[in-house]
């Protein structure tokens, strides 16, 4: 960092630190009053062991969501005020980084078993984009696959030949296959690195449903030239796509809202970001040198390696004095939403697991700066605050009950002195302090819907009356959704603090989700939310009413996951001109470019990858190229046996692994092309090659 | 009927080039069955698959595919850094 201005690094340390104070303030001062009207609304006012314990979780959740309120204020005031001038971005003119020369610059994609067609296509919208901005020279690609079925790989394989012929990107095109699945997707990136990291300035690092512009990728590349002392620059992708009525409710939410929290965040965190693990600029050799993850040493789930990389690296590059920043007025910058609630459920029961990991690093990690531990912290509470949610419920139910069951105690336990201690009500109180917390959930949407009206955008979302009715959506099936999902995290919390492996049903990731499905998944909410429900109404009227936000979405849950599931629905919506978001209206030419490579038809003929693989000349002879050449002679006999074995009942007769061997390895492959298309007509290769 | 040995190499033939990416006209037929008769006078027995398949490329000009596939660049390794 022979560059450093040590100027410019004090300054926005020092408004960082002014803003993050302020921050503070406003969220435990308002946190403080709030807990006090709690305490006075409460019949005994913290005299009982229940009421502190409602005070405190309380207090926890309160300050949860006043962080994102105040975050989304602060990006309100910021952009009615003209953005940030301290973000990178405003640092410079148009002009001063159009001027700022390229340098080599890798773009990654690390895919696991992703959908092929739909994410290369993808990659090569991307690489289009380049290409028309006249700066591809600058760039090479990278497919780094882990995937493991060679149903899969062999495809990922023959659509990066495709993609290298269409775009004449031989040489520019790179694609690798790990033999060794290590330390998931940081693993795959960190092997990358090993190989070729030396040969780069900068990494930029895709999702397999990641989409960036030209645009966007050059200027992130002059950002990092201008200031050597940033090690990654975060976009805030916004999520496009949507088909079921589930992801064009989160498109929606994102695309609207995440201006106010993105410009908020970025405010507050600066040079002390999170790295989100994709759609990122990343400078190569420090984060060679310092952000190689160690498996942690701790027990249970703080054991082994670490399952979200991406905050830990964030942590590990400032550690190493080097800054990261959010920078969401690059913009073009796309990512999907799962496209139902099942997928997103099984997506965050990862997530938790990850997340909770840092907790070890949050208590235990050396040099951590506090900026940095508190985004470990943001993450954690992501999940956490579900179970505390739960445990408020329970300790409300559990107060509720004692009120009405038990006779009034004057003096509870603890309580000290002759005057007895006599519980009062404050409903007026208890109103306010519920309207309040409601406010803190939902204003934020309503300050979105008037950012967009300000600044001309509310064209893009239907007009600004579809906009107001589109939030309206928004809201019921995020009060819909809320309770189904705390329940859910609170299970994973759960599990994961306990290192079991709990399944959840519904991992695809382009089917609706059945009733049966559907049905059995909800099954523990339904019967927690309807006995819920039945012991309030028992217990008391009022108590009932005050259980329904939550008994009701939980009694429902299933019927909501199915419709939400719905691409039909989803269209629907759209078609009444609800939930839009601008780039459905005025499509980039990055996303038009993308939708039509992916609309191409995706596969050949009716033979499946390994079948093309072994009889399929042209698909052969590329395969070959890739497999290995060499082998030992006990490898080479066994070998041998599968290809004999291949031959005579069918790959059916093989596992997986057995497949991928099969298919690295030239000799065999070679010889089961050979041997296939001499195979009689009636044996499977002969009925194999009959379908051609 | 079951199929002469010489009908089902000449299935094969058209199969093979079909997959490589010909489509088989007068010449191509006419070469295929040169190249099976070349081969039954070869295999007296009448089974000729195995050798028609293997002298196919001399009598076809197959499509080569572009294999000037490179899965990586030159390696310049470097090594990751824990503290």
């Amino acid at each position: 960092m022979s560059d450093r201005a040590p100027q410019k690094l004090w300054r926005w340390r020092t408004v960082a630190r002014i803003r993050r104070s302020l921050l503070a303030l406003l969220v435990f001062g308002q946190t403080a009053v709030a807990s006090y009207y709690l305490l006075w609304i409460m019949p005994y006012h913290g005299g009982t062991p229940v009421e502190i314990g409602l005070l405190v979780l309380f207090a926890l959740l309160y300050a949860w969501i006043a962080v994102g309120f105040w975050t989304a204020v602060v990006g309100f005031v910021l952009r009615l005020t003209g953005g940030d001038k301290h973000s990178l971005l405003n640092r410079y003119s148009s002009d001063d980084l159009e001027h700022t020369p390229l340098v080599n610059t890798a773009i990654v994609l690390p895919v696991y078993h992703e959908p092929v067609h739909w994410t290369l296509s993808g990659l090569k919208a991307v690489y289009h984009e380049l290409e028309r901005n006249g700066q591809i020279e600058h760039f090479e690609f990278f497919i780094l696959s882990d995937s493991r079925n060679p149903e899969i790989w062999l495809q990922e394989q023959a659509k990066w030949h495709q993609l290298c012929d269409e775009l004449g990107a031989h040489g520019r095109l790179f694609y690798r296959r790990r033999g060794v699945n290590l330390n998931y997707k940081s693993g795959n990136v960190a092997d990358f690195l090993r190989r070729w990291g030396r040969r780069f300035k900068y990494m930029v690092v895709l999702d397999a449903d990641s989409l960036m512009s030209g645009r966007t990728l050059v200027r992130m590349v002059q950002l990092m030239e201008r200031e050597p002392q940033v090690g990654i620059l975060q976009t805030n992708p916004s999520i496009i796509n949507g088909q079921s009525l589930f992801a064009r409710l989160q498109q929606f939410g994102n695309r609207l809202y995440s201006s106010l929290f993105a410009t908020g965040l970025a405010a507050v965190q600066m040079g002390h970001a999170a790295f989100w693990g994709h759609n990122a600029i990343l400078r190569v050799e420090p984060f060679m040198q310092h952000c190689g993850l160690r498996k942690l040493r701790g027990f249970g789930v703080f054991e082994g390696p670490i399952m979200s990389h991406d905050f830990v690296e964030a942590a590990y590059i400032g550690r190493a004095g080097y800054e990261v920043w959010l920078e969401p007025g690059l913009g073009e910058s796309f990512e999907e939403s799962p496209p139902t609630l099942a997928d997103e459920l099984s997506r965050d029961h990862r997530w938790a697991k990850g997340n909770l990991q840092h907790l070890w690093i949050l208590c235990f990690g050396r040099r951590i700066c506090l900026a940095h531990r508190m985004t470990f912290l943001n993450g954690i509470m992501a999940y956490v605050a579900s179970p505390l949610w739960l445990a408020f419920l329970a300790l409300t139910t559990v107060a509720a009950a004692q009120l009405t069951l038990s006779p009034i105690e004057y003096f509870p336990a603890g309580h000290e002195g002759l005057f007895p201690l006599w519980p009062e009500w404050r409903p007026q109180w208890a109103l306010t302090l519920a309207l309040s917390t409601l406010a803190l959930l939902f204003a934020p949407k309503f300050l979105a819907i008037i950012d967009a009206i300000i600044h001309g955008l509310a064209k893009g979302f239907g007009g600004p009356w579809r906009l107001f009715l589109s939030v309206w959506v928004e809201i019921v099936f995020s009060v819909l959704l809320a309770p189904i999902r705390m329940l859910a995290h609170s299970r994973f919390v759960i599990a994961s603090m306990l290192n079991v492996s709990l399944s959840w049903a519904g991992q695809n990731r382009t089917e609706e989700t059945g009733w049966r499905d559907a049905l059995i998944t909800q099954a523990p909410g339904l019967a927690m939310g309807g006995s819920w429900a039945v012991f309030a109404w028992w217990l008391d009227v009022s108590f009932f009413i005050w259980s329904l936000p939550v008994a009701v979405p939980l009694i429902l849950a299933a019927p909501t996951s199915v419709l939400l599931s719905r691409v039909r629905v989803g269209q629907a919506i759209r078609r009444a001109g609800l939930l839009l978001i601008p780039e459905e209206l005025a499509p980039l030419p990055l996303l038009k470019n993308a939708a039509e490579n992916r609309a191409q038809p995706a596969s050949r003929g009716s033979l499946g990858h390994f079948e093309q693989a072994v009889l399929v000349p042209l698909v052969h002879q590329q395969q070959l190229a890739l497999a290995r050449p060499n082998r030992h002679s006990r490898r080479a006999a066994r070998l041998n046996g599968l290809v004999d074995q291949c031959i005579r009942a069918g790959p059916a007769a093989l596992n997986k692994k057995q497949i991928s061997e099969l298919c690295e390895d030239r000799v065999a492959l070679a010889a089961l092309h050979r041997r296939a298309w001499v195979a009689p007509t009636e044996s499977y290769w002969g009925q194999a090659i009959a379908r051609l | 009927m079951e199929q002469l040995p010489c009908q089902k190499a000449l299935d094969r033939v058209i199969a093979y080039l079909r997959g490589s990416g010909i489509n088989p006209g007068v010449n191509e037929c006419c070469t295929a069955l040169e190249l099976i008769g070349h081969a039954l006078q070869q295999a007296p027995d009448g089974d000729c698959l195995s050798l028609v398949m293997e002298l196919l490329p001399q009598y076809f000009e197959l499509p080569q595919p572009k294999l000037t596939l490179e899965a990586g660049p030159e390696l310049l390794r470097g090594s990751m850094g824990y503290e």
